[in-house]
């Protein structure tokens, strides 16, 4: 990873951010995108969503229960700008008009005293364009230039990475100060477990002992239940009890009609440990590398 | 009925051994059965040069005697590799000696062998070197073995003993006092990252290797943890330097009264029940089991490299 990107997850935002986010399933887009939107909406942010979806059909927010989508929209909180309102020219992205849109949008919230404003915009369709990625490029510049001086607001440029080349996406990367990734399903300082989505499983960081049993049950059965291969990221995991280990073990054998439960990185000291006592689990218990599927 | 054959031998010399070993081998590669030879280099070398390299499987006893729990694993492993085959076995374990503890826990284990695989279709014959093997590890062995094979061919064993007496007997001795030197803590609560700074602590000033300190932190995890989870308060655990090895001895106040062989056998992965004691085995060389009405203490031992 170059050293002068942030890394973030979503909820560690800071206003000025203007966050790169490439997600490679609609699974993914909902849980981050979701937070973004969710945590803006509920903590009297403004928020601005580009798109030409219907505003029912917004990542994370599609059929959310509880949730009184057509207040937020009545009361202006939220809005969903359609494309050719705020960065179409004659059916081509327009980044000059991308710009001006956002920096209208600002003031406008600030007008209307939001504390915050949080915006985004899924750029994919605009790659595809002719000449999309220069426009798309472009149009980073001058949102950049928008965001980054703001006290209030912030950004996320997402792109379906499923969609685009390894150049555009690594040029793309290059106009974003701030890559933003899932926010943790349990961080209590000494254990942190992070949804993944490409491979889908887990990332486990810090400490994982019988204190902590329970919460892991919970995340390794919901992430288990849908099927698939399932990878645990131990690459940041300094401990694991047996009784954590013998857990995996039971969830590969449950999910293995369905797939494999995968070990991703482990620490030499734990891959020792987890050849020796997993022996007896095999094949069920596989060690692998973390490579992108 | 018991299948297994489980016979020992205690030779003076190489031909003894060979004229023991070879045949024992032959009769089983004639009779279609899957041949296994565990023994120290110096016999492999012996048994290669004279049988050829036919269809024996050869193994290093330094690996696959390294502790008892390892060692059931593999024979467990080897049997369930070999189903529906006899399965023919010459084991010489070249123990030569060790501390009291550690010749009781393989004479346990040699006891072990004939409860856990009494139903397996084997023939197993065990060697001892009467040369350089000490007169406790000889004297255990004449007890865990239902057969001899002396000059005259096999016969039955008059000092065998069942195993559930070899265990009591073993269980029955209490564990060397904790010296005084040793460091102590309570503990108290399930989240025991303290523990683990106060053990990697102490073991630290020991030169323990970062592999031997991890097995140590797994295995005493597991056993304070279900010290507090089965067990009843007070809960502490103390840790001191013995002979090169790092101990650590965890004591609670709760009455534990283990069934049949607590983690010694490989654990049922469908079941899974017993994986956390069987894991500690399998970690450290040398693990002690106390109970009684006045507490459960587990000790253990890893050494530092």
């Amino acid at each position: 990873m170059d050293s002068w990107f942030a890394e973030r997850s979503v909820g560690q935002m800071l206003p000025g951010d203007h966050a790169w986010f490439s997600y490679s399933s609609q699974e993914e887009q909902d849980y981050v995108i979701g937070a973004f939107l969710r945590d803006g909406l509920l903590t009297a942010d403004k928020v601005i969503y580009v798109t030409d979806a219907d505003p029912h059909e917004l990542p994370g927010l599609r059929g959310s229960d509880g949730f009184d989508l057509d207040s937020y929209l009545r009361t202006g909180q939220l809005a969903v700008l359609p494309r050719s309102e705020t960065c179409l020219t004659a059916g081509v992205l327009d980044p000059g008009r991308m710009a001006a849109s956002f920096e209208d949008a600002l003031a406008r919230a600030e007008r209307d005293r939001f504390r915050g404003v949080r915006i985004t915009a899924d750029m994919t369709w605009a790659i595809r364009q002719r000449s999309g990625r220069l426009r798309v490029l472009d149009c980073e510049a001058g949102v950049d230039a928008a965001i980054a001086p703001s006290t209030t607001a912030m950004a996320i440029c997402q792109v379906d990475r499923r969609s685009c080349t390894r150049d555009e996406l690594a040029a793309l990367k290059e106009t974003h100060e701030v890559l933003v990734g899932a926010d943790p399903e349990f961080d209590d300082g000494v254990l942190t477990i992070t949804r993944t989505f490409a491979p889908r499983g887990l990332r486990l960081t810090g400490e994982l002992d019988g204190a902590r049993h329970t919460v892991f049950a919970e995340a390794l059965h919901s992430v288990t239940a849908q099927g698939g291969d399932i990878h645990l990221n131990l690459r940041d995991l300094r401990f694991i009890d047996l009784g954590a280990l013998n857990m995996m073990a039971g969830a590969a054998i449950r999910m293995a009609s369905r797939g494999s439960l995968i070990l991703d990185e482990p620490p030499p000291d734990l891959t020792e440990v987890v050849q020796l006592v997993g022996g007896p689990m095999h094949p069920w218990l596989k060690i692998g590398t973390g490579a992108r599927p | 009925m018991t299948r297994l054959l489980h016979r020992a031998m205690v030779y003076a010399d190489e031909r003894a051994f060979l004229d023991a070993t070879i045949p024992f081998l032959h009769e089983g590669l004639v009779a279609g059965e899957v041949v296994l030879a565990v023994a120290p280099a110096s016999s492999l070398d012996l048994l290669r040069r004279t049988l050829g390299t036919g269809d024996v499987e050869f193994r290093d006893a330094a690996c696959w005697y390294a502790q008892p729990t390892r060692t059931i694993a593999a024979y467990s492993s080897f049997i369930d590799h070999n189903p529906g085959r006899r399965l023919r076995v010459l084991a010489e374990p070249g123990w030569e000696g060790g501390t009291p503890a550690e010749i009781s826990e393989w004479t346990r284990y040699e006891s072990i062998v004939n409860q856990a695989f009494a139903q397996v279709d084997a023939s197993v014959l065990c060697l001892y070197d009467a040369r350089g093997t000490a007169a406790d590890v000889l004297d255990g062995a004449l007890r865990t073995h239902p057969e001899l094979l002396g000059d005259s061919g096999p016969h039955a064993n008059a000092a065998y003993t069942d195993p559930a007496t070899v265990y009591a007997e073993i269980d029955g001795r209490p564990l060397p006092p904790v010296p005084p030197d040793a460091y102590a803590m309570p503990v108290d609560d399930i989240d025991l990252r303290r523990l683990r700074a106060f053990i990697g602590d102490h073991a630290g000033r020991h030169g323990i290797s970062s592999a031997r300190l991890h097995d140590l932190l797994v295995a005493t995890t597991e056993v304070a943890t279900n010290a507090i989870r089965h067990g009843l308060p007070p809960v502490t655990c103390r840790t001191w330097a013995d002979n090169g090895d790092v101990v650590v001895d965890v004591t609670d106040g709760g009455h534990w009264t283990p069934e049949g062989l607590p983690g010694f056998l490989p654990p049922d992965p469908f079941v899974r029940a017993g994986f956390g004691l069987w894991g500690v085995r399998m970690l450290c060389p040398l693990v002690q089991l106390r109970t009684g009405p006045g507490g459960t203490d587990i000790r253990l031992r890893v050494r530092t490299r």
